[in-house]
């Protein structure tokens, strides 16, 4: 596999991969890189070859194996629900575009995007679902002061592990100030402290449903770029940064969204109450606050809608 | 009188059976087997993913499973306190040890990888079984042979580059374990009926090394962060690993006879030992591992016995 031109147009084209092929693979296990003075370099072009691709075949989905795996899902869900728990599907599409996992740049050209560790389809993880749904919720939903609210919450994302820093310390001061504290207040400050509790909703890695979503290539043009790299870099010393300035060449950086088609987000719940209440919320939080990166850039708004069974 | 089982998984989300330790850069390695490095699901793990299903089906009336049932075939748990007696249980469940990993490929998508060694584990696993014929181990293939013609020649596997033959003795032993596995693993069930197809044609049975080189390679790494308020990054990025969906696991199971003096009587409660188990596991999907809330963990099940001798 290897990027060139193919003589009738000046855009480069990968060799040897297919319409079925794995961006595993392509996205993850390939570099072409040139012998530079200052090591290996990654020519825009290959770049170029594998974006491409990934636009023209939307990431190598496969429709006959998306709708297979869409059935077997569905099959799964209603084992589920068989076992007693309750099921809801949401259909997600995107309002605009969608970049979800920039930062898994697992290769060399330093494309990232989040895809499915088999058939290595763009993906919404469910980690991201439930972030972003918790996020919302915590903000809109929740009522600090009110243990119930609080208590709905929790129910339905759990409570996450206590921050064994803050215990350490908490032990560190509590041998100084040991002496004046009774025990019984002791015992009561660590009741108030919440203990690690499972969330009642399973979220699951939302697949494309309905045929594949389509996969478009984008581009962001950073202006300034040596003012910013010396301003992210620890080790520029203030008289040594680069001024902001117009004739800074602007690089433009490509990477890959999803514009196009549906996920189906599958939640999993042990009762139809935080089942129902995880839903709502997720409707509202893919609507209101976005998946993935560049949300204020209008990127990751998400239109949610029942699954048609 | 024992009753021996072959249980097969198949893994319809990520699977993470994790190990107690991390792993160079994986912050949550998965279980892996010393000698071969293979990924594993031990039998500690895997047993109380199905006492866990046990339990929750003995909630429900009409799973026919009671409390008794679930003490008396995975043994009393353990007390509080740790003091009160504990008895036994009469299932003892082995490792789930790997049968066929998918890797990504350049074309299909997928294919699913075996070796010798890992073969020749599941023939023991038949004979325990009393199976009477069991297709005949293949010799080590120069690099990889394959069921199906279109695999002849070079094939892109993961991160490595494998010459593929369809042709001499080792791809007709892959045929022949092929259809044996495939309709162990996928039933009749029309949902499964493609894989089991792409499973005939898509099985690749690849040399030892090769073997290693995929197992640590091709499973799924899913890197997650927690952030702030302002979306910057408040914990991680930690690394965490899964055997990806698709994966096919295999596990030895004993149920032994109760201890019963009355030989009518023992061997009913036997037969209803069987009839728990079988209702329970044959065609179910079990939740195995970690990370269940991000719904990982699905695995289906079909359940072998063992002849009556």
């Amino acid at each position: 596999m290897h990027p060139k031109g193919d003589g009738t147009t000046d855009r480069p084209v990968l060799v040897g991969v297919e319409d079925s092929s794995n961006p595993l693979i392509v996205l993850r296990r390939t570099a072409f890189p040139t012998p530079g003075d200052d090591g290996p370099a990654f020519p825009v072009a290959a770049k170029a070859a594998l974006m491409g691709w990934a636009d023209e075949k939307n990431l190598g989905q496969d429709p006959e194996l998306v709708a297979q795996v869409a059935r077997r899902r569905s099959h799964a869900l209603a084992a589920l629900e068989k076992a007693g728990k309750t099921v809801r599907r949401v259909d997600l599409t995107p309002e605009w575009r969608l970049a979800v996992g920039l930062g898994e740049r697992a290769n060399a050209h330093e494309v990232g995007l989040a895809l499915h560790g088999c058939y290595g389809w763009p993906q919404i993880p469910g980690s991201t679902l439930k972030g972003a749904t918790a996020q919302w919720a915590w903000e809109e939903q929740v009522d600090r002061d009110d243990p119930e609210s609080v208590q709905r919450f929790l129910d339905v994302f759990g409570a996450p592990l206590p921050d064994w820093k803050e215990e350490q310390r908490r032990k560190e001061n509590g041998k100084e100030d040991q002496k004046g504290k009774a025990a019984g207040q002791e015992q009561a400050e660590a009741a108030e402290r919440r203990s690690a509790a499972r969330g009642r909703v399973r979220f699951l890695d939302a697949l494309p449903s309905g045929g594949k979503v389509t996969v478009t290539a984008d581009v962001m043009t950073p202006h300034v770029k040596p003012y910013r790299d010396a301003l992210m870099s620890d080790k520029a010393k203030p008289e040594e940064l680069v001024p902001p300035a117009e004739h800074h060449q602007p690089v433009p950086v490509s990477f890959l969204t999803v514009s196009g088609g549906t996920f189906t987000a599958d939640l999993v719940a042990d009762d139809t109450g935080t089942a129902d209440l995880a839903c709502a919320w997720l409707k509202a939080a893919v609507d209101d606050i976005g998946v993935g990166a560049k949300t204020s850039a209008g990127y990751g708004y998400l239109t949610a809608n029942d699954h048609r069974r | 009188m024992t009753t021996e089982y072959l249980a097969y998984l198949y893994a319809e989300s990520p699977v993470h059976a994790g190990a107690p330790e991390s792993l160079g850069v994986l912050d949550d390695p998965i279980q892996r087997e010393s000698s071969t490095t293979y990924p594993v699901v031990w039998g500690q793990s895997l047993k109380g993913a199905l006492r866990q299903a046990a339990r929750e089906a003995s909630d429900s009336e009409a799973s026919g499973w009671e409390r008794e049932d679930v003490i008396k075939i995975f043994g009393s748990e353990v007390s509080a306190g740790g003091d009160g007696a504990t008895t036994p249980g009469l299932l003892s469940v082995g490792d789930a040890q790997l049968v066929a990993l998918p890797v990504p490929t350049l074309t299909r998508t997928f294919a699913w990888a075996t070796c010798p060694i890992i073969l020749g584990r599941l023939a023991r696993k038949y004979r325990a079984l009393g199976r009477g014929s069991i297709p005949g181990l293949p010799d080590q293939p120069s690099d990889a042979a394959a069921a199906a013609g279109h695999w002849d020649g070079k094939q892109a596997l993961g991160p490595l580059v494998v010459p593929v033959s369809a042709e001499g003795a080792p791809a007709n032993a892959v045929r022949t374990w092929a259809a044996s596995v495939g309709g162990g693993v996928f039933g009749d069930d029309p949902v499964f009926a493609p894989f089991r197809k792409k499973f005939s044609d898509d099985l690749l049975l690849v040399k030892t090394e090769v073997m290693g080189a995929l197992g640590t390679e091709c499973t799924e790494v899913s890197t997650r962060v927690q952030l702030k308020q302002n979306k910057t990054v408040e914990n991680g990025p930690f690394q965490a690993e899964y055997l990806p969906a698709e994966t096919i696991l295999a596990a030895s199971l004993t149920l032994r006879e109760p201890f019963e003096k009355d030989a009518e009587k023992r061997r009913g409660l036997h037969r209803r030992h069987q009839e728990r188990l079988r209702d329970l596991l044959d065609g179910a999907l079990l939740r195995i591992g970690g990370d269940e809330t991000l719904g990982k963990g699905l695995m289906w099940c079909r359940l072998h016995q063992a002849e009556e001798r």
